[in-house]
C-alpha cells in the first residue's frame, strides 16, 4: 500500500521532470506530445536525449545510493553509514581520477566503473582499518569514514585539478547528471539489479546480521561472508554512480532513515523496496532543483541533497549518542 | 580455554551453568551450539557431531542467544521474533510457523510489546523477548547465556517456572550468576571454574556448600528446607 502510493508519487515526479527545465518550462508539454500535438523536433529531441535519459539516471543512482546506504547500515550495524561517510564514495572518485589520468574517458564506462569499484573497495576496507583498531563504536566507523574520505577526496581533487578544466573537476566533486546517456543508464539498471536480487535473496541473513553475529550463527548463516559480498553489492552500487555522476552525499543516510520511519520496522524484506522508492524520488526531485532553480546554471547536486540529508545526520547522531550509541 | 569438561545430558531437563566471571560458561555454550570450534573433542547431539553438521541443520537443532544484541536499527519485536522461524521456512510463514510464534508470544505474555522496537523495551522486556525469541526457533536444544541476570526476581522465578515447563520438549541450558532462584527451579547444574568442570550434579542433592564456596571464593552455606534451597552468607 505504502509502495503503491510512493509508485504513484514516483510518476508525477518523474512527469514534472520530463515537463520542467531551462529550455522549455511547461508541465502541460508532455501531455501535448503524448496526443501529437507537440511536433518541434528540437524539443523532442531535447526529451529523447536529455531528459528521459536523465530522469531515468536520476532514479536509478536514488535507488542505488540509497539502497547501498542501507546495505553498509546493515553489515556495520550503524544507522549512520553511508558510502559518502565511510570512503566508499571517496576511494571510487579517487579510482576514476586515476583513471581519467590515464586516458580513459567517459566512453569508456565500463572499465572506469570497474576502476571505481576497486577504488571504492580501498576506501572501505581504510575505513574498516580504522574503526577495528578503535573497537568498531559506531561514531569511530564515521570518524575514520570522513578521515579516510576527506584523505582520498584531496588526492582525488589534485590529480583531477592538474589534469582538467575546473568545471570537470566541480562535477566530479559534487555530482551532477548532466553526462547522463543510456550507456550509462543500461550499467545502472544492472548494478542495481544485481544489489536488489542479492538482498532480497539474502534478506534472512542480512536481518540477523542487524542483530548480532551470534543471531546470524544461530541460524545458521556465515555473518563473515554475509559481510563480505554485501560489501562488494553495495560498493559496486555506489562506485557506479561515482563513475558516472560524481559525489553525491547523503541519499545512502537519509533514505533509508525516511524508510524505516513510514514503516514503522526494519526488517529488510519490506525496507529493499522502499527505500529504492524513496530513494528514486528524492533523486529525482533534487536533480529537478538543481536544474531549475537558477536556470541556466545548475546547482551541484550534492548541495541540494545535503541540505537534505545532513539534518538527519544530526538528529540521528543525537539520538542515538544520547541512548549511548552502542555497537555489539 | 575450557578442559576435561565431559557432560552427558539425558533427555529433556532445565540446566544451569553456573561459574565466577571468566569460568568460561560463555565459551561453553557457544561450543555446543556449535557456535565455536573446540581445537580438541567433541559435541554429540543425538548420536551426530554438531560440527559435522551443515549450519542450516545446526540451525534446526540448536539455539543460542545472549543479551547483548544490536538495538539501534530499529528492529520490532515480532520481526526479532519471526527471525527465529527462518531456519525453517521456504518463502512464506506457515501455519506452523504462526502457531509457534503465537505460542511464544502467548507463554511469555509479549502481546503489548509486538510493535515496538527493540530499543524502546526496558533490559527486562529485552530479556523476556529474547528468551522467547529463543524457544520459538523449535531446536532440541536451547542456550540461554546470562538472560536471567537482567530481569526482577519476579520475572526470573515466572521465567525459570516456564523454562522448567518447556523443558518437558527439550533440553535447555541457562548461564547466570542468580544463583537464587536459579538453583531452585533446575534438575540439574553445572559448576564452573577457571575453564575446568567442579561438578555436574541435582542442586537439591549433589551440591554442597564447599563446591559453592570454592567456586566464588566466599564462604556460603546451602540450606535445604522443605524442597526449597536457600544461601547463607557466612563470612
Amino acid at each position: 500500500m505504502l509502495n503503491l502510493l510512493l509508485l504513484i508519487i514516483l510518476l508525477i515526479t518523474l512527469y514534472f521532470s520530463l515537463a520542467l527545465g531551462p529550455v522549455f518550462h511547461e508541465p502541460v508539454f508532455i501531455i501535448k506530445v503524448i496526443e501529437g500535438k507537440e511536433l518541434n523536433p528540437t524539443f523532442i529531441k531535447i526529451l529523447t536525449t536529455q531528459r528521459i535519459p536523465r530522469a531515468i539516471s536520476a532514479m536509478l543512482v536514488g535507488a542505488s545510493l540509497a539502497l547501498a546506504g542501507l546495505y553498509f547500515q546493515t553489515i556495520t550495524r550503524n544507522p549512520l553509514a553511508d558510502p559518502y561517510l565511510i570512503g566508499v564514495s571517496s576511494g571510487a572518485l579517487l579510482g576514476v581520477s586515476i583513471a581519467y589520468r590515464l586516458g580513459f574517458t567517459i566512453k569508456n564506462t565500463y572499465e572506469l566503473a570497474m576502476v571505481a569499484f576497486l577504488g571504492s573497495l580501498l576506501g572501505f576496507t581504510m575505513t574498516l582499518a580504522i574503526s577495528k583498531v578503535t573497537g568498531f563504536h559506531s561514531l569511530s566507523l564515521i570518524l575514520g569514514g570522513l578521515g579516510v574520505s576527506f584523505l582520498l577526496n584531496s588526492i582525488s581533487l589534485f590529480i583531477l585539478i592538474t589534469s582538467f578544466e575546473f568545471h570537470k573537476v566541480l562535477i566530479m566533486l559534487f555530482g551532477s547528471l548532466t553526462a547522463t546517456s543510456w550507456n550509462l543508464n543500461y550499467l545502472m539498471v544492472l548494478t542495481l539489479l544485481a544489489g536488489t536480487v542479492y538482498g532480497i535473496t539474502m534478506f534472512k541473513g542480512l536481518n540477523a546480521l542487524m542483530i548480532s553475529d551470534d543471531e546470524v550463527r544461530s541460524l545458521g548463516y556465515n555473518p563473515n561472508i554475509l559481510r563480505f559480498m554485501t560489501s562488494l553489492f553495495s560498493a559496486l552500487m555506489a562506485s557506479v554512480t561515482v563513475a558516472c555522476f560524481g559525489l553525491i552525499g547523503f541519499i545512502g543516510l537519509a533514505i533509508p532513515h525516511i524508510a524505516r520511519l513510514l514503516l514503522k520496522g526494519g526488517n529488510l524484506i519490506t525496507l529493499i523496496p522502499t527505500t529504492m522508492l524513496v530513494g528514486a524520488i528524492t533523486l529525482m526531485v533534487s536533480d529537478l532543483v538543481s536544474r531549475t532553480v537558477l536556470p541556466p546554471h545548475e546547482i551541484p547536486l550534492n548541495t541540494i541533497t545535503g541540505l537534505l540529508g545532513s539534518p538527519i545526520l544530526i538528529y540521528l547522531l543525537i539520538k542515538g549518542v544520547r541512548r549511548g550509541l552502542t555497537n555489539y | 580455554m575450557l578442559r576435561n569438561v565431559d557432560l552427558s545430558i539425558g533427555g529433556e531437563c532445565l540446566i544451569g551453568i553456573l561459574g565466577p566471571n571468566g569460568a568460561g560458561k560463555t565459551t561453553l555454550m557457544k561450543i555446543i551450539a556449535g557456535l565455536l570450534k573446540p581445537t580438541r573433542g567433541d559435541v554429540l547431539i543425538d548420536g551426530s557431531s554438531i560440527n559435522e553438521l551443515s549450519p542450516s541443520e545446526r540451525a534446526k537443532l540448536v539455539t543460542y542467544v545472549s543479551p547483548f544484541i544490536n538495538l539501534s536499527m530499529n528492529i520490532t519485536v515480532i520481526d526479532y521474533l519471526t527471525m527465529s522461524r527462518y531456519p525453517w521456512i521456504k518463502l512464506s510463514l506457515s501455519k506452523e510457523d504462526y502457531e509457534v510464534l503465537e505460542y511464544v508470544i502467548n507463554s511469555f505474555n509479549l502481546h503489548e510489546f509486538l510493535h515496538r522496537y527493540l530499543s524502546e523495551l526496558s533490559s527486562g522486556e529485552l530479556s523476556r523477548v529474547i528468551v522467547a525469541r529463543a524457544i520459538s526457533q523449535g531446536t532440541k536444544v536451547v542456550l540461554l547465556d546470562e538472560l536471567i541476570s537482567f530481569l526482577d526476581l519476579g520475572h526470573q522465578i515466572r521465567t525459570l517456572k516456564k523454562l522448567k515447563e518447556l523443558a518437558k520438549g527439550r533440553v535447555i541450558m541457562v548461564s547466570t550468576h542468580v544463583l537464587i532462584p536459579t538453583l531452585n527451579y533446575v534438575d540439574k547444574v553445572v559448576l564452573l571454574k577457571g575453564g575446568n568442570l567442579v561438578k555436574f550434579g541435582d542442586p537439591h542433592k549433589d551440591i554442597n556448600d564447599s563446591d559453592l564456596s570454592s567456586l566464588y571464593g566466599v564462604k556460603l552455606k546451602v540450606l535445604r528446607e522443605g524442597g526449597n534451597i536457600l544461601l547463607d552468607i557466612v563470612e
